[in-house]
């Protein structure tokens, strides 16, 4: 089990604007796959390096297990890890990089060999154990690369953006490799990454970081259904949540939301606070939440298609409002058989609480009540 | 009918390169070319002070070659270049390290490197000079007060006779660090940070990171260190002659310089030209032979960076 304890790293520790990584808890259980995802800067990075033992935190406490580990060096720490650069040695052959950590600890040369021909094997790169890594292709090279994090048989891998370098093809496969492996041997694996479909299907466990701390630490599912502000609503999902401004409506007994463009009203199992009633708020529904609503649907509303996209396995319809009062268009997904042109005007609504409310603080609270 | 038309350049158009070199060319012949030609012509007359040639075929070769001097000022140009090209690329080597891997982007190991570039800026007659004062016989040369303000010595030591060729190699070292170490250190400094990274992760030692990553990415410019070095310091006298003037004796005296004196000090322009020739030869030679020997070839492939 890994603890970070109120972790702070600050580059410079006069200004409270270069913490790269501000107050940032995390529990990792033995043997979990966690991802730590954000957008460049989020200081996903800069934590992993301080998992690594490469850089030392300003404050806070890591654990591995019972054990702190702040100041102990990276050698010691049992871990594997692979870089985004792969970090091979250059004038090494793939063998010699396999049994580089293995022959820093002092293991007999046959021996070394004989586990590095090993671990080529379970990477499937067994054949190019005598080539160079300039003359493999970097799919070549991530796997020697993971062979070497993982010839020391460590208790913790390191990940850091393993899969970046690699075209999205590749990527599916080697993403798949990877959880396999892990699985297999059982390690617990920390991979950082800003590619969130990455981070959502090979994760047990997601924590998406941002401005140094984390803003939700979820399984992805969880996630993706129950995100629990803004920052996580808008970062996750391509295309994007919609997020449309709008107000608070109590109206004999019905809660409503109103918005410049359209009203919408809130199942009586959503009902929200009465505190919240008058209150400015953002509506966000994702793409794929929106539908087209039958006439007789009452609580469905009008739209005009702006612009029809074609996604291939769907088309990504932007509509607008008919008198376009609304600040945004809205995009929703369609299949390929829903026929709306450009001009035409739709019934829509949306799917039964697949909706979720923000308030309009800084950190924009998720005011649903997940029951 | 169609006629084909083959697109011709107009005549303006395609002597404009060679307008453009031309300048540069001609600067080429009257500065290297033709003296080159007139060496060797040179080498084969009885040219000297009177400035009347007369042809006299391969004499000035055969004198060289039966000239007694010339074991010694063989052997002297051995010495002083060998030694030059190993004290200096070593130095080159661990000041390279020691600035940019143990001291990476300390402003200690900036300002050390600045320091050590000074003797090359330096005008050499300036440079010379200095050394000159270092070393000085009398009792005003600065290891002379030094030694005896220390109550080592009680008369003064006559540097230049004792190790005149150690001193000429010392100055000649100091001077050349600099070209080597820049070399190497940006060589260095082109190792990504992430092979550090997974070095310390990996548990390697210093002598691991040194020895199995950054002298193999100095495998390349230690070779063309060598090669320029070794057939600079054949062919320079300059330093040599300003300092010790091949004395005492002949015990500095190298080939080059030689050929320089027997031409410009005796007014043997022939005999200077053949000696001169000689020193072309050995360093065309030399080139040659570490060419094969290092694989030149694959040093001027395409880019030998790996990232």
């Amino acid at each position: 089990m890994i603890t970070l304890k109120n972790i702070v790293k600050a580059y410079d520790s006069k200004k409270d604007s270069s913490r790269a990584v501000d107050g940032l808890d995390l529990v990792i259980n033995k043997g979990e796959f966690v991802a730590l995802l954000g957008p460049s800067g989020c200081g996903k990075t800069t934590t992993l390096m301080m998992l690594a033992g490469l850089l030392k935190p300003t404050s806070g406490e890591i654990y591995f297990g019972d054990r702190l580990v702040n100041h102990v060096e990276p050698k010691d720490r049992n871990i594997g890890m692979v870089f985004q650069s792969y970090a091979l040695y250059p004038h090494l052959t793939v063998r010699d990089n396999i049994a580089f950590p293995l022959r820093e600890r002092k293991m007999p040369k046959a021996q070394a060999y004989e586990r590095a021909k090993e671990m080529g094997k379970i990477v499937q790169i067994d054949h190019l154990l005598d080539r160079k890594p300039s003359q493999l292709s970097g799919g070549q090279q991530q796997r020697v690369a993971m062979a070497r994090a993982l010839a020391k048989d460590p208790e913790i891998l390191l990940l850091d953006e393993p899969m970046s370098n690699l075209d999205a093809r590749l990527k599916l496969d080697v993403r798949d490799e990877i959880r396999k492996l892990q699985r297999d041997l059982g390690v617990t694996t920390i991979i950082v990454t800003h590619d969130q479909e990455e981070a959502l299907a090979i994760s047990d466990r997601v924590a998406i970081l941002n401005n140094g701390k984390i803003q939700q630490y979820a399984p992805p599912e969880e996630l993706f259904s129950q995100p629990v502000n803004l920052f996580v609503a808008s970062f996750l999902g391509n295309p994007p949540m919609n997020l449309i401004d709008g107000v608070i409506k109590e109206e004999n007994g019905e809660q409503k939301i109103v918005t410049s463009g359209f009203q919408f009203r809130i199942p009586e199992a959503r009902k929200l606070e009465a505190a919240h009633i008058d209150k400015p708020v953002k509506l966000g529904v994702r793409p794929h939440d929106f539908m087209l609503a039958e006439q007789t649907d009452s609580n469905a509303f009008p739209m005009k298609v702006d612009l029809v996209e074609h996604l291939g396995s769907g088309k990504l319809v932007k509509v607008i409002d008919p008198e376009q009062k609304l600040q945004t268009t809205i995009r929703f997904l369609a299949d390929n058989e829903t026929d709306v042109r450009h001009g035409d005007t739709i019934r829509m609504k949306i799917r039964e609480n697949k909706f979720h409310v923000f308030d309009m603080t800084a950190e924009g609270l998720n005011l649903m009540q997940f029951r | 009918m169609n006629e084909l038309k083959v697109h011709k350049k107009p005549f303006r158009k395609k002597i404009y390169p060679y307008l453009f070199i031309m300048p540069f060319s001609l600067l080429v012949l009257v500065f290297f070319i033709l003296p080159a030609i007139a060496t060797v012509g040179m080498a084969f007359t009885d040219l000297n002070a009177s400035m009347k040639p007369h042809f006299v075929g391969i004499t000035n070769f055969k004198r060289i070659f039966t000239d007694y001097n010339l074991p010694q000022i063989l052997g002297n140009t051995a010495v002083f270049a060998v030694l030059s090209l190993v004290i200096s690329m070593l130095f080159a080597l661990i000041i390279s390290i020691a600035t940019q891997y143990f001291l990476k982007g300390k402003l200690l190991a900036v300002v050390y490197r600045v320091l050590w570039l000074i003797p090359s800026i330096i005008p050499s007659v300036v440079y010379v000079t200095f050394w000159k004062f270092i070393f000085d016989p009398t009792e005003g040369g600065l290891i002379n007060e030094f030694l005896a303000s220390m109550g080592v010595i009680s008369e003064p030591v006559s540097w230049f006779t004792k190790g005149a060729m150690a001193i000429v190699i010392l100055a000649t070292i100091v001077s050349t660090i600099s070209g080597g170490m820049i070399l190497l250190s940006s060589a260095i400094n082109s190792i990504p940070e992430d092979l550090y990274k997974a070095a310390r992760v990996d548990g390697a030692s210093e002598k691991s990171v040194i020895t199995k990553i950054i002298l193999p990415t100095l495998k390349w410019p230690l070779m063309y260190i060598t090669i320029s070095d070794l057939i600079g310091f054949v062919s320079s006298y300059f330093f040599i002659m300003l300092l010790t003037q091949g004395g005492p004796m002949r015990d500095t005296t190298t080939l080059s310089l030689y050929a320089f004196q027997q031409a410009f000090n005796l007014k043997y322009y022939g005999y200077g030209a053949a000696v001169s020739l000689i020193v072309v030869f050995i360093s065309f030679v030399l080139t040659l032979l570490l060419i094969r020997m290092f694989d030149f070839d694959q040093m001027i492939k395409p880019s030998r960076i790996e990232d």
